[in-house]
């Protein structure tokens, strides 16, 4: 027993020692089976019951085993289809080529200018009634198809604005 | 009942139970019969301590052993030199599980075994102290009951208490002492007329 009495406090020696004989007791409780194909004692059941581990034909595995090992089997399966499926799924949406957002600032001007000239037309005419700004919006249109046709990048502006001012 | 056997237990950290151990993993009946007969017994006595169940006891001591016999020749055992604490986790860990489900699915024979279990022990040891030992354990928090019975149940050393609950050797000393302090107390409380432990009547051994 790998017990050192030595650093037990001698006022709880006497506590100590009945442990010691409670555990004794306890250890002394396991059943003797006289005539069980097992073993009689607990030892020689304890090996009977694990000796075939050893070389992977153990009846305790082999009992509790197969049918949960064979549905947890069938339910990893589903899983990892389901995994698979959903992975593929993801990965044809992510490399489809998304549609170009419409937006006006195209890179063909030709193009923007006529995309220009339909959005507008089509706000006017949702938001007002035609009454008479046919001359008005075709005006609009045109400079805008004008702005958007010129060679002028928005993100100079600012820059030909700050050299005006000499920053 | 039989006796816990007196076998001489090697130094867990020895070369003895290393070579015992390999030699197991490898197959080895003679080698498995061996570390079997060394610790089967403390495993059940643990088990034994806190569910007063010989029967279950002695299925969780298989178990242990099944899931030790698993590891060694799959190749999960690779705490050498620490086998014991190592052993111990593993038994400690199914009695609490063991404790848990039967918290949740409580038998009706439960008391019945305790009283058999009582009797048998009362062959050995004055009932009376063996009452007022079990009920002041039962009275002991979880980790101070859990260090006590490592200790005795499972014959571990200090410094493989230590090793096994992840405390310095200080701090572990210190703990079984105010256990063992607490213990002795619970004790001597039941020895007073107007005790609440003898009031209780049927608490104790429990």
């Amino acid at each position: 027993m790998n017990i050192h009495n030595e650093q037990i406090d001698p006022t709880l020696r006497e506590t100590d020692a009945m442990l010691h004989r409670a555990a004794r007791a306890d250890a002394g409780a396991a059943r003797v089976l006289p005539g069980n194909p097992a073993g009689a004692t607990l030892e020689d059941r304890v090996f009977s019951a694990t000796k075939g581990v050893l070389n992977n034909t153990s009846p305790v595995i082999a009992r509790i085993g197969p049918e949960s090992v064979g549905r947890f089997g069938t339910a990893w399966k589903i899983a990892a289809a389901i995994a698979v499926i959903a992975g593929l799924g993801g990965a044809i949406v992510s490399l489809r080529p998304a549609t170009a957002p419409t937006t006006i600032a195209s890179s063909d001007p030709n193009k923007a200018a006529a995309e220009v000239e339909l959005v507008l037309a089509a706000v006017s005419l949702l938001d007002e009634p035609l009454s008479g700004n046919f001359d008005q919006l075709a005006e609009d249109a045109a400079r805008l198809h004008e702005l958007v046709t010129t060679d002028r990048s928005y993100s100079a502006e600012p820059s030909e604005e700050k050299s005006k001012q000499g920053v | 009942m039989n006796a816990a056997p007196e076998s001489s237990i090697p130094d867990s950290g020895g070369a003895e139970i290393t070579s015992v151990l390999i030699a197991a993993s490898k197959g080895d009946e003679t080698a498995w019969r061996r570390i079997v007969d060394l610790y089967a017994r403390r495993v059940f006595a643990l088990a034994q301590a806190r569910l007063r169940n010989p029967e279950v006891a002695e299925e969780i001591a298989q178990s242990v052993f099944a899931t030790l016999a698993a590891k060694l020749v799959g190749g999960g055992y690779t705490e050498r030199g620490k086998f014991e604490p190592w052993l111990f986790r593993i038994a400690s860990n199914r009695i609490r599980d063991e404790l848990r489900r039967t918290r949740r699915h409580p038998t009706t024979h439960d008391s019945e075994r305790i009283a058999q279990t009582q009797v048998q022990e009362a062959d050995r040891t004055p009932p009376e102290q063996v009452a007022r030992l079990r009920w002041a354990l039962g009275q002991l928090s979880e980790t101070d009951r859990e260090v006590i019975e490592l200790r005795h149940h499972g014959q571990l050393s200090f410094a493989q208490l230590a090793e096994m609950l992840s405390e310095p050797l200080g701090t572990l000393l210190a703990r079984h002492h105010r256990a063992l302090a607490k213990l002795k107390g619970l004790m001597e409380q039941t020895l007073q007329p107007e005790s609440p432990g003898m009031r209780a009547g049927g608490r104790i051994g429990a």
